[in-house]
């Protein structure tokens, strides 16, 4: 079956079971109004508006409905046909009740469209402040102009750390999730002694893999670039 | 530590950076009031909370646990174990100062559960409504279910 087939029968749908429902919600409410004419085609234009959020409503929940329609389906000829009707009629379905409420169903997915921005826009400028962090926190070296640049690419390879301890701890501060790890955290997270860490973290530090910070509550610790690096190098 | 159980390091590290940001704010509200934070005691809320994880993890055959979960058991051990702690004599500061040093734990665990939902409680919830989740979080033996529900509406509705 062609898209434009498909996008028709969703059209055809979507405007069918609005019409429905509009209609139905119109007798409902026909004692309470005067202006008779005037609420039904309110009703009739909420309920096609509230059907044809349909499809959007089933993308937030993850319903593949729609893409289904569009898309030629795959698989033997013969089951298309099946397919194809049991698609339609779900989405009837849906669209039917979106109708039956549409004012509610409006608001709810208009809410969810908006939070989901929301969201995303938040989730964007808390993974931009993170970045900003941890970059502020984990530059480790500043290149002098006397420094002259690596030939090559080999130059920047360092050895890891020969120390298994080492490179327990340095795992230890990508698996975690948490960019500032103090020496009880390591501890804990490694099952290794507070002071075998502590020393670990200096021998760490000398190689320019994890750096302190000094905070008021105490000596925190970060992974720099390097460390980075030669954690995918082990 | 069972490692299949979780990292009990890291979630000890996320608490202690929450607290040094809570330590920051609680000062500016009460006049420069130090507070102290038990090591031995977040170790134990770091373990009992990851426990509490990965129990509800195998039985639900869940991966992991939503945020409203995750938060509900944290407070639950915060509020249980209480790590947080205020030396000052209480009786000798103003009285809403006072109010504040009682209840540091409640307040840390208002301001744990408020990182990780992502939501800003404080100008989210009514002063009211604030006080009694207060309230409840000192004095009422709250289940971490009922937190459970009420932390899943507050994320669901922001």
């Amino acid at each position: 079956m062609s898209p434009v087939c498909g996008f028709l029968s969703v059209l055809a749908t979507v405007i069918l079971s609005g019409a429905l429902g509009g209609l139905r919600n119109f007798l409902e409410e026909q004692a309470a109004s005067d202006a008779k004419l005037i609420l039904f085609f309110r009703r009739f234009v909420e309920a096609i508006l509230a059907a044809a959020v349909v499809p959007l409503f089933l993308s937030i929940i993850g319903n593949n409905i729609i893409a289904d329609l569009l898309s030629p389906t795959a698989g033997s000829n013969s089951n298309w046909l099946s397919d194809w009707l049991y698609a339609i009629l779900k989405l009837l379905g849906f669209c039917i009740v979106a109708s039956l409420y549409s004012r509610k169903f409006l608001d709810t997915v208009s809410a969810r469209v908006l939070n989901l921005e929301k969201q995303v826009k938040e989730t964007k400028q808390e993974a931009q402040k993170a970045t900003q962090g941890i970059e502020l926190l984990t530059n480790a070296v500043v290149e002098s102009d006397d420094q002259p640049a690596p030939a090559s690419l080999a130059q920047l390879v360092v050895a890891p750390p020969a120390a298994e301890h080492g490179q327990q701890i340095l795992k230890a501060f990508l698996t975690a999730g948490v960019p500032v790890r103090s020496v009880q955290g390591l501890s804990l997270s490694t099952n290794l002694p507070h002071d075998q860490v502590a020393t670990c973290l200096s021998e760490l530090e000398k190689q320019t893999f994890v750096r302190s910070i000094e905070t008021p509550k105490g000596i925190r610790w970060v992974l720099t670039p390097a460390g980075r690096k030669v954690l995918g190098d082990i | 530590m069972d490692e299949e159980l979780g990292d009990v390091g890291a979630v000890y590290d996320e608490l202690q950076n929450f607290f040094d940001d809570f330590q920051v704010e609680f000062r500016a509200a009460t006049n420069g009031l130090t507070l102290h934070f038990d090591r031995p005691v977040i170790t134990n809320v770091a373990q009992s909370y990851i426990y509490d994880l990965a129990r509800y993890s195998k039985f639900h055959e869940i991966e992991i646990p939503d945020l409203a979960r995750r938060a509900g058991y944290l407070a639950k051990w915060l509020l249980r174990l209480r790590p947080v702690r205020c030396d000052a004599d209480v009786t000798a500061m103003p009285e809403e100062i006072g109010k504040l040093a009682l209840t540091v734990n409640e307040l840390f665990a208002l301001y744990v559960v408020s990182g990780i939902l992502r939501i800003d409680l404080e100008a989210r919830l009514t002063p009211r409504t604030l006080n009694m989740v207060l309230y409840s979080f000192r004095y009422r033996a709250t289940s971490e279910d009922a937190f459970f529900l009420f932390f899943v509406h507050l994320s669901e509705s922001a």
